[in-house]
C-alpha cells in the first residue's frame, strides 16, 4: 500500500506539472483565440459566429503545438506498436515500399476539361510556332490494396487517361516512368516530391529533349548536366509527409543540395510580390532548401526561394540558351531550377495559384518551347486559365498586324484610391509598395463593352479585371451596352520601375475590342 | 469542450483544480458551478441559458412539491389533499420537462414523419403530387440535452419518492445539473447518489490519485483506441453504397464500430469517475465489460448501466417491472422500457428500431430461460456468440445512417453482395487487425485478471511502478495522438 501511494502520487505530481507546463507552453494561442473570438462577437454579436470560432481555437492549438513534433514522433511509435500504415484520418499512408505518401481520396480530375484547355493551348502554340512538351510525372511504387485505398490508382489512372489523349492528339509528350532510371526511388520517403538526383535527371532529360526534337541549342548542356561539376551538400531531412508520423515510423531522408562549381549570374524577378534577386544560383534559384539554424530534420519546404503559393516567377540567365516557358507545380520547381542554369530565360507559371492573368501575359512573349508538368489535382483543376488566355491572346495575338484603330472610350478613375488631378497623367506615389487602378472602358465602334484591357509597363504587360458594372457610363453615354465597362488592377509597383530603379515615363492602356479582334490604339498615361 | 481536447487538458482542467483546490471550502460548488457552466458554455453558448433555465423551473417546482410532501406528511387532515398537490406538481415538472426535451430532440423527427404519412395517403388517393403540410423547424438539438434532461428527472422523482433531501440552494441544483464532468455524456448520476457530497464532501488524496489514474486510462481508451478504430468505422460506413461493399471489409468496419464505441463511451465513462474523484465526488459505475456478456440481458446490465438502471427505476419497477401477473403485461412493460430506450439514443427510426430489436431478444430470453437452462458448456459458449452477434447486428443499425442502409449493410456482412474479399478489403483488414486485437483483448478484463495474478507473487513496489509507468505512458501517448490527430468527437454527445 505504501509504495502504492508513493506512485500514486508520483503519478498525480507527472499529471499536473505536465498539464501545467504544456498549458503555459501553449497558453499563449489559447488566450489570443478566445480573446478574438469575443472580439468578433462584440463587433458582431453572432452567437453561432462566436461558437464556431471557440472551436476552431481547438485547430489553432493543434496546429502550433509545443514539442509537436516529438510528439508526432512518439505517435508515429503508437502505430508502428499495432502495425497501423494510415496515418491519421486517411491524411498519409506508409507504403509496403518504404514512402509516406499523402492520400489522394479527394483529388477528383476534371480530365475532359483539362484536356479541353490543353488542346486550346497547344492550337494556340501551333499558330505561333512555339512547340509544346507534355510531361508525365513518374507513378508511386504501390501494391493493388494500397493504391485503392489509397485513392491514388484511380488519381493516377486520369492522369495517364489525360497524357494518352493528348499524346494520340499530336501533342509531344515525355513519360517519366519510361525515361527515368531506376524510377521506385524517384521520390523522397517523406515528402511529396522527387529526390534531388532525380530533379537533376528530369531537367537533363528535358534539355536533351528540346535539343533532339526542337533543334534548340543548348551551349552550357554539357556543363550545366555533368554531376562533376557540382559540390553536394546534404542534411537528415523529414518532409511534408510525414510531419504527423515523425522519424520513427515514416523514417528520415537525406536531403542533397547541388551547389554548382561553375561560375554563375542570374536574375530572378517574382511577379506576385515583386521580389527581386540577382546572383549566383545558390542565392537565386537555390534548389533546395538550407537546413535551418537549429537543424531540426522536420522540414515543410523543398525549396526556399521559389513556394507555392506563388503564380508567376522569370529567371534570367547570363548565358545563351532557350527561352522557356514552364507550367508547372512544385513537381518541377527543383528541376526547373537546373533548366534555368541551361537558359536565358525562364518563365515559370504555378496554375495553382493563378487566375488566368499570369499565364494571360506570359503567353504574350516568344518562347523556344513550353513545358506543361504537374501532378496535383489543383494544378490539374486549376479552372479554365489556359482558355481564358487563348481567348484574350487571341485578340492580342493581332497586334503584331497593327490592326489598330483611333480610340478614346477610356477613363482613369483613380490611382490608389486618388483620382488623377490631371487627365493623361498619373502623380506616382514613391513610397507606395503597390499599384491599384481602377477605371472603365468601352468599344465605342461596336457600342458595347471591350473584350479585355491590359497595362503595358515597361516590358510587362498586366491583364486588368475587366466587366465590373458601370451604370454611371450606361447613363452618362445613353448606351445600356456599356454596363460591365468597369476594370480595376492591383499589381507591384515594382513594374513601374526600371533595371535602374528610375520611374518609367508612361504606361499605356492595351484595349481590345469586343469580338477580340481589334486592338484600339494604345491610350498613354504619363507617370510623374 | 470535449475531455480529449488541448482547450480541456492544458486550459480548462488545470485551471479549474488549481482554482478549486486554492479557492475557500464556502465557494468551492459556486466554483465548480462557474466552471462547469463555462465548460458548456464552449460548444453551446445560447443553449447553457436553457440549461440554467431547465433547472431552475425544475428547483422552484421540486422546492414546492417537496412543501406538499412534507405537509402531508404532519398534517394529518389534509395529507390526502397535500399528497395530491405533490403529484400535481410532480406530473406537470415531468410534463414540462418531457414537452422541452421533446421539443428540442423530437420535434422535426415527428413533423417529418406527419408530413411523410399525410403525403403517402393523400397520393394514394390523389393523383397530383402533395406538399408537406408542416414546416420544419430550425431547433438544434443542445449538447447532452438526454442527460441533462435525465438527471433533472432523477432530482424530481427522488424527491417525491423520498430517497433524498430536496435542495434549499438553487446553485447546488444548478451544480448537480451541469456538474461538467458527467454533463454531456453521463454517466446519468442519480441525485441520491451524490445529494449528501453536493452539501458536503471530503477531498482526498487517495481519491485524487484514483482520479487521476482513472482519468488518464479513460483518456487512452479515447484519444488511442477508439479515435484509431473510428477512422476505420468511417471509412466502411461512409461508403458512398453499401451494396457494393465486401463481406471482409464490411466485418473489418461493423468490428471496428463495436470496439469504437465501447472504448468511446467506456473511455468518457471513466474520466467522468476520475473526474469526478479528483474533485470529490462519487460516481456510479457505467460499464463493467460488456461484450464478455453470457446473454443479451447480462449485455444490458454491462452496457450504459446508469441509463438502464434509471429506466428501471423510473419506468419499469413503476410500471410493475417483472412482477407482474400476466406474461402480456410483462411483454408490455419491456416494450414500453426499450421503445424509450431506442428514442432516447435519438429522433431516428434506426434507434427506434435497434431499441425494439432488443426487446424481441430479452423477451425472447424472458420466456424461453435461456441461457439459464443450458447445461453444457458448449451452449454456453454458443449463447454467448449468438449474444455478440446480436449486438454487433445491433450496433450496425444503431451506426447506419438509415434502416435500409443498415440492412444493406448487413446483407454485404453475409456476402449477400456476392463479392467476399477483394484487394482493398485485404489491406484494410490487415491494416487493422494489430488494433482489432489490442481492442478485442482490451474489451476484456485481462487487466483485472493480471492484476489478481500477480497479488502476492509480485513485490508492491514493483508492481505499483509499473502501473504507474504504464499509465504515465499511456498519457504521453494520448497527449500525441490528441495533437497530431484531429479526431475527436464523442458518440454519446449526439444524444
Amino acid at each position: 500500500m505504501k509504495y502504492q501511494k508513493i506512485t500514486g502520487v508520483l503519478l498525480s505530481v507527472f499529471f499536473i506539472l505536465s498539464i501545467c507546463f504544456l498549458g503555459i507552453k501553449n497558453g499563449g494561442v489559447i488566450i489570443s483565440g478566445i480573446k478574438n473570438s469575443f472580439k468578433t462577437f462584440e463587433a458582431e454579436g453572432d452567437l453561432t459566429e462566436l461558437q464556431k470560432n471557440l472551436n476552431a481555437v481547438e485547430s489553432s492549438v493543434k496546429n502550433d503545438f509545443s514539442y509537436k513534433n516529438r510528439f508526432a514522433d512518439i505517435y508515429g511509435v503508437g502505430l508502428s506498436v499495432i502495425n497501423k500504415k494510415i496515418i491519421g484520418n486517411f491524411d498519409f499512408m506508409k507504403t509496403e515500399h518504404g514512402e509516406t505518401m499523402q492520400f489522394s481520396l479527394d483529388s477528383q480530375i476534371d480530365t475532359e476539361g483539362f484536356i479541353g484547355e490543353m488542346s486550346q493551348l497547344s492550337e494556340y502554340l501551333k499558330k505561333r510556332n512555339i512547340p509544346l512538351l507534355y510531361v508525365q510525372n513518374p507513378e508511386r511504387e504501390l501494391t493493388d490494396g494500397e493504391r485503392e485505398v489509397s485513392g491514388y490508382g484511380a488519381f493516377y489512372d486520369e492522369q495517364m487517361k489525360i497524357f494518352e489523349y493528348l499524346k494520340n492528339a499530336g501533342v509531344d509528350t515525355i513519360d517519366l516512368n519510361k525515361e527515368l532510371p531506376e524510377k521506385d526511388s524517384a521520390y523522397f520517403d517523406t515528402d511529396i516530391h522527387l529526390r534531388t538526383e532525380y530533379e537533376f535527371l528530369t531537367a537533363e532529360l528535358l534539355c536533351r529533349h528540346l535539343i533532339d526534337s526542337y533543334g534548340l541549342e543548348i551551349p552550357e548542356f554539357q556543363k550545366v548536366f555533368d554531376l562533376n561539376n557540382y559540390s553536394i551538400s546534404s542534411y537528415p531531412f523529414i518532409g511534408n509527409t510525414s510531419r504527423s508520423s515523425g522519424r520513427f515510423l515514416s523514417g528520415t531522408d537525406n536531403f542533397e543540395i547541388y551547389h554548382p562549381k561553375f561560375p554563375t549570374e542570374m536574375n530572378l524577378y517574382v511577379y506576385d510580390d515583386g521580389t527581386k534577386k540577382s546572383g549566383t544560383f545558390d542565392k537565386v534559384c537555390l534548389n533546395g532548401r538550407e537546413q535551418n539554424d537549429n537543424k531540426d530534420e522536420y522540414i515543410y519546404w523543398v525549396t526556399d526561394v521559389l513556394q507555392y503559393p506563388k503564380a508567376y516567377y522569370e529567371i534570367n540567365n547570363s548565358v545563351s540558351g532557350p527561352r522557356l516557358l514552364i507550367i508547372a507545380d512544385s513537381i518541377m520547381l527543383r528541376a526547373m531550377s537546373f533548366i534555368s542554369l541551361a537558359s536565358e530565360n525562364v518563365t515559370i507559371i504555378d496554375p495553382r495559384s493563378d487566375d488566368g492573368s499570369a499565364l494571360n501575359n506570359a503567353l504574350l512573349l516568344d518562347y523556344d518551347a513550353v513545358i506543361v508538368y504537374g501532378c496535383s489535382s489543383n494544378f490539374f483543376n486549376a479552372g479554365n486559365i489556359f482558355s481564358n488566355a487563348q481567348e484574350a491572346l487571341s485578340g492580342l495575338s493581332q497586334k503584331e498586324q497593327q490592326n489598330t484603330v483611333s480610340y478614346h472610350g477610356m477613363f482613369l478613375d483613380k490611382y490608389n484610391n486618388v483620382k488623377p488631378a490631371q487627365k493623361g497623367e498619373i502623380e506616382i506615389d514613391r513610397n507606395a509598395e503597390a499599384v491599384s487602378l481602377v477605371g472603365w472602358a468601352v468599344d465605342s465602334e461596336a457600342k458595347s463593352n471591350l473584350g479585355g484591357v491590359y497595362i503595358k509597363a515597361g516590358d510587362n504587360i498586366i491583364a486588368c479585371k475587366y466587366g465590373n458594372k458601370r451604370q454611371g457610363v450606361v447613363d452618362a453615354y445613353g448606351e445600356a451596352g456599356y454596363l460591365n465597362s468597369g476594370f480595376t488592377v492591383n499589381f507591384s509597383a515594382s513594374l513601374l520601375y526600371d533595371e535602374n530603379g528610375e520611374l518609367l515615363d508612361s504606361i499605356s492602356f492595351i484595349l481590345v475590342g469586343h469580338d477580340g479582334t481589334d486592338i484600339y490604339e494604345p491610350v498613354e498615361y504619363k507617370l510623374k | 469542450m470535449v475531455f480529449s481536447s488541448t482547450i480541456f487538458l492544458f486550459f480548462f482542467l488545470p485551471l479549474t483544480l488549481i482554482g478549486y483546490y486554492l479557492i475557500d471550502r464556502r465557494f468551492k460548488n459556486v466554483f465548480l458551478l462557474i466552471a462547469s457552466l463555462a465548460f458548456y458554455a464552449w460548444g453551446e453558448p445560447l443553449f447553457v441559458l436553457i440549461m440554467i433555465g431547465f433547472a431552475l423551473i425544475n428547483h422552484f417546482t421540486v422546492l414546492l412539491m417537496d412543501n406538499f410532501l412534507v405537509k402531508s406528511d404532519i398534517a394529518c387532515e389534509n395529507a390526502g389533499h397535500y399528497k395530491k398537490l405533490a403529484k400535481l406538481v410532480l406530473t406537470i415538472t415531468v410534463v414540462l420537462d418531457l414537452s422541452l426535451f421533446f421539443i428540442f430532440k423530437y420535434l422535426n423527427f415527428t413533423i417529418s414523419n406527419i408530413n411523410y404519412i399525410y403525403i403517402y395517403i393523400y397520393e394514394l388517393f390523389s393523383p397530383a403530387q402533395a406538399q408537406e403540410i408542416l414546416p420544419q423547424t430550425n431547433i438544434a438539438l443542445p449538447i447532452g440535452i438526454s442527460f441533462f434532461v435525465f438527471q433533472i428527472l432523477s432530482y424530481v422523482f427522488d424527491i417525491y419518492y423520498r430517497k433524498g433531501t430536496v435542495q434549499k440552494n438553487p446553485l447546488n441544483t444548478m451544480l448537480y445539473i451541469s456538474l461538467f464532468p458527467q454533463l454531456i455524456a453521463g454517466p446519468i448520476v442519480r441525485y441520491q447518489t451524490v445529494a449528501d457530497e453536493l452539501r458536503s464532501r471530503k477531498e482526498t488524496l487517495s481519491d485524487f490519485i484514483y482520479g487521476t489514474k482513472r482519468f488518464i486510462i479513460g483518456l487512452g481508451k479515447k484519444a488511442i483506441l477508439s479515435n484509431t478504430l473510428a477512422i476505420t468505422a468511417d471509412y466502411c460506413f461512409n461508403s458512398a453504397d453499401y451494396t457494393q461493399l465486401t463481406a471482409l471489409l464490411a466485418w473489418v468496419g461493423i468490428l471496428s464500430y463495436t470496439l469504437q464505441i465501447y472504448f468511446d463511451f467506456s473511455g468518457y465513462s471513466d474520466m467522468a469517475i476520475g473526474l469526478g474523484r479528483m474533485f470529490g465526488f462519487h460516481f456510479d459505475e457505467n460499464f463493467n465489460y460488456p461484450y464478455i456478456s453470457a446473454s443479451v440481458s447480462e449485455f444490458w446490465r454491462r452496457w450504459h448501466i446508469s441509463l438502464g438502471t434509471w429506466f428501471r427505476d423510473y419506468v419499469y419497477f413503476p410500471m410493475g417491472g417483472s412482477r407482474v401477473k400476466s406474461k402480456s403485461r410483462l411483454i408490455m412493460n419491456l416494450f414500453v422500457v426499450w421503445l424509450l430506450t431506442g428514442v432516447w439514443h435519438g429522433a431516428s427510426w434506426n434507434f427506434i428500431v435497434w431499441g425494439l430489436f432488443y426487446f424481441v431478444i430479452l423477451v425472447f430470453e424472458k420466456l424461453t430461460g435461456f441461457p439459464k437452462k443450458f447445461r453444457h458448456k458448449w451452449q454456453q459458449i454458443l449463447y454467448r456468440i449468438f449474444t455478440l452477434l446480436c449486438v454487433i447486428l445491433g450496433w450496425v443499425v444503431f451506426r447506419a445512417p438509415d434502416l435500409s442502409s443498415g440492412m444493406a449493410y448487413i446483407g454485404a456482412m453475409f456476402g449477400l453482395n456476392g463479392t467476399f474479399c477483394n484487394s482493398s478489403a485485404l489491406y484494410m483488414f490487415f491494416e487493422n487487425l494489430g488494433l482489432l486485437a489490442a481492442g478485442m483483448i482490451l474489451s476484456t478484463p485481462i487487466i483485472p485478471l493480471i492484476k489478481n495474478r500477480c497479488t502476492g507473487k509480485v513485490s508492491g513496489a514493483i508492481y505499483s511502478t509499473a502501473e504507474t509507468v504504464i499509465i504515465a505512458a499511456i498519457f504521453i501517448a494520448s497527449i500525441s495522438f490528441i495533437t497530431i490527430t484531429s479526431y475527436d468527437a464523442f458518440i454519446y454527445f449526439n444524444f
